[in-house]
């Protein structure tokens, strides 16, 4: 017989959600300043997200000679502008003191003969970091207020609003303009601005009114739903892969760069409860060694080696420096029929040792495939490829490159949660650090982590403001944060066609008389899997929205297409059922994958230019435009994204705008807005 | 990419279970490690370095550029508070012969 289900009230000062590179740090300095914690994390706290396999670099901090504001130069430059100052400065100057806390708890750091740091370039700190993620994890053990709530993933968060939060204001004219000279699109196959470009930023008011009152998850380790009520919610699930299909889906589904297990958990759940989110469309495309997906730095930094063509030709300068253009070289070097293409090195006696025992600690497969390929060359592929094998002392190098499935991610690109620059959310009670929170590209580790310290601190502050006068209304709204966490229950228990709870049948029928009304959703005469119903969101994603099959290139057409597919997919998905938490697991990370993917879909529409051409070109508007030096957000309004416009953000400081009406007033103004432009 | 369980060899130890960022060990009713979703591997290999015999066998998918060669790992114990312990070592083999060894320390020269 089935294990009952049990379901268990928990109440936390904070919470923090995934338990990765930030959420480890942050969940720390909460304890640290006397927080009791929960930290939920899906898998497990030593080895779990973008950091399982180890890292071999640092590749965010402050070189000797330089100073946070050259990172700042260099971070705005190589997202072509679109990235918020504020954020990325107040990152910069915590860089290095988080390199130092790593090599205060242990990470292996390497040293010049001077005994300083051993930097690679000015922005990378050389680590042998294998085990960079059971570091953090000991960490977070070292405090005896964190509950470690691990193998639990978080199915929804509540706020005080029980439907959607409820924001104000007005459109005003903002910065934006038409342009003057319309034909400046014409050349190159672009077609004239609509009554749909809107070009104007808006000065919508960002905070919302709503606060967060607590968060539901599913614990597989207890076979339970937590029902947990908290103020404070730091997330930091990572970013969001496989919502485009990888390059081996039928047998490797998994063979993606990106950490497949980070599948967007935090961006929807922002997402369901109307926080504002920004850049989704500037997705990530990395350049890796092809088979293996592992990083390419190693190779152009440590052993210098440089790009070359199947000609020979050395192309990489003809496209510019920035990550974007890099990958844009290959892609274009490939189209034109001059691929494969290469990282070449000639490397010195010793260094192949290194250099493999190198990938062991980030990527192994890439050690592995080395094997593979020397094997691959002695049966007949001679010198052609890779490591020629034969001569153990000076060996060369050859691996071959490709770009990436695309991801959403705030880590190396700039797409997630709108934050104001002590990473606060748009709604109450709300923050976002890490791979989840946007604007503030070129993070990686050392960055997330600052991003954490920085919310964590903030979060702090925030308890020991409140506490203590907010007693007043605390009767009502437990009682009501009693309703809505049994309908939240509900809502998954329905999905697994009711199993038995405990406590007992007193509950269960609690449980029972407070779910929804069934929707009338359409009929159905076929029950799907979740296994279907990603592979229809990956082919569509893949098809109309840029992806990999496609070299990342989509049209307006296309991006319809895709945004009609997608509603039919949500709905099928809606009808998913589980028979345990593991399969409920499953259906949940498509769900939220399906919902990155309708607001992805929505900000590619709303960029109508090509801004990063590596990422992704948008064939009606293949070159960058002048009006679109502004971030393009958005907010997921029942079953439709709502795209807002804003003003580059080029302080050192940024808060959200307090907003003042409700939502209805909201929508007349925008349409008033929008009409009147 | 992911790893083959070789079901002779395992101890039924758990070590693999509480390490795999997708939660995809598990043991099964005679008390072996099976992997659940065997195409959902990210082949990040940190099952195989806590395993004590060795009997996670990771390998190239064949559209990978795999011919069936294997990596398995270890980590080397160690007194102290480094989770890390003494480092990993590492084997590739083809099956019959073992086609390089490493040891891999947090104590390294990198590269
Ligand atoms: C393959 C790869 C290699 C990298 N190499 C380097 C490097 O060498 N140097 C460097 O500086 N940076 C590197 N980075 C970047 C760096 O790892 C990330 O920027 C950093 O880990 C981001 O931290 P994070 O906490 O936001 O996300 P993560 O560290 O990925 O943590 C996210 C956490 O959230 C958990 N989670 C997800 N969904 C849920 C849910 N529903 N409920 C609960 N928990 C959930 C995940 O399990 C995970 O633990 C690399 C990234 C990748 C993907
Ligand atoms: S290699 Fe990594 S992802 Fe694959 S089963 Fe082992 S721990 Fe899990
Ligand atoms: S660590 Fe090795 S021996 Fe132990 S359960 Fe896993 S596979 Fe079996």
């Amino acid at each position: 017989m089935k294990r009952a289900i049990e379901i268990i009230r928990l109440d936390f000062p904070a919470v923090v959600v995934g338990g990765g590179a930030a959420g480890c740090l942050a969940a720390a300095r909460l304890a640290g300043s006397g927080l009791r914690v929960g930290l939920v994390e899906k898998a497990f706290l030593s080895r779990s997200g973008c950091l399982a396999a180890g890292v071999n670099a640092l590749n965010a901090c402050v070189g000797r000679g330089r100073t946070p504001e050259d990172y700042v130069d260099y971070a705005l430059k190589d997202a072509h502008g679109i990235a918020r100052r504020d954020l990325l400065l107040s990152m910069a100057e915590r860089l290095n003191s988080e390199v130092e806390f790593l090599e205060s708890i242990g990470l292996g750091v390497h040293k010049d003969k001077e005994g300083g740091r051993l930097e690679r370039g000015w922005r990378n700190v050389r680590v042998n970091g294998e085990n960079i993620k059971p570091l953090l994890a000991a960490e977070v053990g070292r405090h005896e207020n964190i509950v470690r709530l691990e193998r639990t993933f978080v199915t929804r968060l509540l706020t005080d609003e029980d439907k959607l939060p409820a924001n104000g204001g007005r459109i005003l004219p903002g910065g934006g303009k038409l342009p003057a000279d319309d034909d400046k699109i014409l050349p190159w196959g672009g077609r004239l601005p609509t009554e749909d470009d809107n070009f104007q930023t808006q000065e919508i008011p960002s905070a919302s009114k709503s606060k967060i009152v607590g968060l539901v998850a599913v614990s597989l380790e207890r076979n339970a739903i937590l029902l947990i009520a908290t103020e404070r919610i730091l997330v930091s699930t990572g970013g969001a892969a496989g919502i485009y299909r990888s390059k081996n889906p039928a047998t490797s589904a998994h063979d993606v760069w990106y950490s497949p297990f980070n599948t967007g958990a935090g961006l929807a759940r922002g997402m369901e409860v109307g926080a504002e989110m920004t850049g989704l469309e500037m997705r990530f495309i990395a350049l890796r060694c092809r088979d293996t997906l592992a990083p390419t730095g190693t190779l152009a930094l440590g052993a210098g080696a440089r790009q070359t063509n199947s000609l020979g030709e050395d192309y990489e300068r003809a496209y510019g420096t920035t990550t974007s253009q890099r990958v844009l070289a290959v892609r274009r070097q490939n189209s034109l029929g001059n691929g494969p293409c290469f990282l070449s090195a000639s490397l010195a006696p010793g260094d192949r040792t290194s250099l493999e025992k190198a990938y062991l600690n980030m990527r192994p497969s890439q050690t592995l495939k080395f094997y593979e390929q020397a094997r691959a060359n002695k049966n007949g592929g001679g010198d052609r490829q890779n490591f020629s094998g034969e001569n153990p002392g000076r060996g060369e190098l050859k691996v071959e490159i490709a770009a990436s499935e695309p991801c959403v991610q705030g880590g190396h690109t700039a797409g997630g949660y709108w934050v104001d620059t002590n990473r606060r959310a748009t709604v109450g009670g709300l923050w976002a650090a890490g791979d989840v929170a946007g604007g503030c590209p070129q993070k990686y580790v050392t960055g997330a982590m600052a991003e954490a310290e920085i919310a964590a601190a903030d979060m702090a502050e925030d308890y020991r403001r409140r506490t203590g006068n907010a007693a007043g209304d605390k009767e009502a709204s437990d009682s009501r944060l009693e309703t809505q966490f049994l309908k939240t229950a509900a809502e998954i228990l329905e999905r697994m066609n009711w199993p038995a709870v405990r406590p007992g049948p007193g509950l269960a029928k609690k449980i029972k008389t407070l779910a929804e009304a069934k929707k009338e959703g359409p009929g159905r005469a076929v029950d799907f899997g979740w296994a279907e119903i990603e592979e229809a969101l990956q082919e569509t994603m893949d098809a109309y929205a840029g992806g990999l099959g496609r070299d990342y290139r989509y049209s307006s057409a296309e991006l319809e297409q895709a945004e009609d597919r997608l509603r039919t997919i949500a709905e099928t998905a809606d009808g998913l059922a589980a028979g345990d938490f593991a399969e409920l697991r499953r259906v949940w990370e498509v769900r939220e994958k399906i919902l990155v993917a309708r607001n992805l879909v929505g900000h590619l529409k709303a960029r109508k230019e090509t801004r990063w051409p590596g990422f992704g070109e948008y064939a009606d508007y293949p070159e960058a435009r002048e009006e679109f030096f502004l971030h393009v957000n958005s907010r997921w309004r029942g079953d439709q994204v709502e795209i807002i416009k804003r003003p580059l953000v080029t302080a050192d400081k940024y808060e959200h705008v307090a907003g003042g009406s409700d939502r209805d007033d909201a929508r007349d103004d925008a349409r008033d807005g929008r009409s009147k432009s | 990419m992911s790893v083959r369980i070789d079901r002779g060899d395992c101890l039924g130890c758990g070590n693999c279970l509480d390490v795999c960022p997708g939660d995809l060990l598990s043991l099964d009713g005679d008390g072996k490690a099976v992997i659940s979703e065997p195409g959902r591997c990210w082949g990040c290999c940190a099952c195989m370095k806590e395993c004590p015999r060795g009997c996670l066998k990771f390998y190239l998918s064949p559209a990978s550029g795999g011919s069936g060669l294997v990596m398995t790992a270890g980590r080397v114990k160690k007194a102290g508070r480094d989770p890390g312990g003494g480092g990993v070592r590492w084997r590739i083999s083809d099956g019959t012969n073992v086609l390089a060894e490493f040891l891999t320390r947090p104590e390294d020269d990198g590269y």
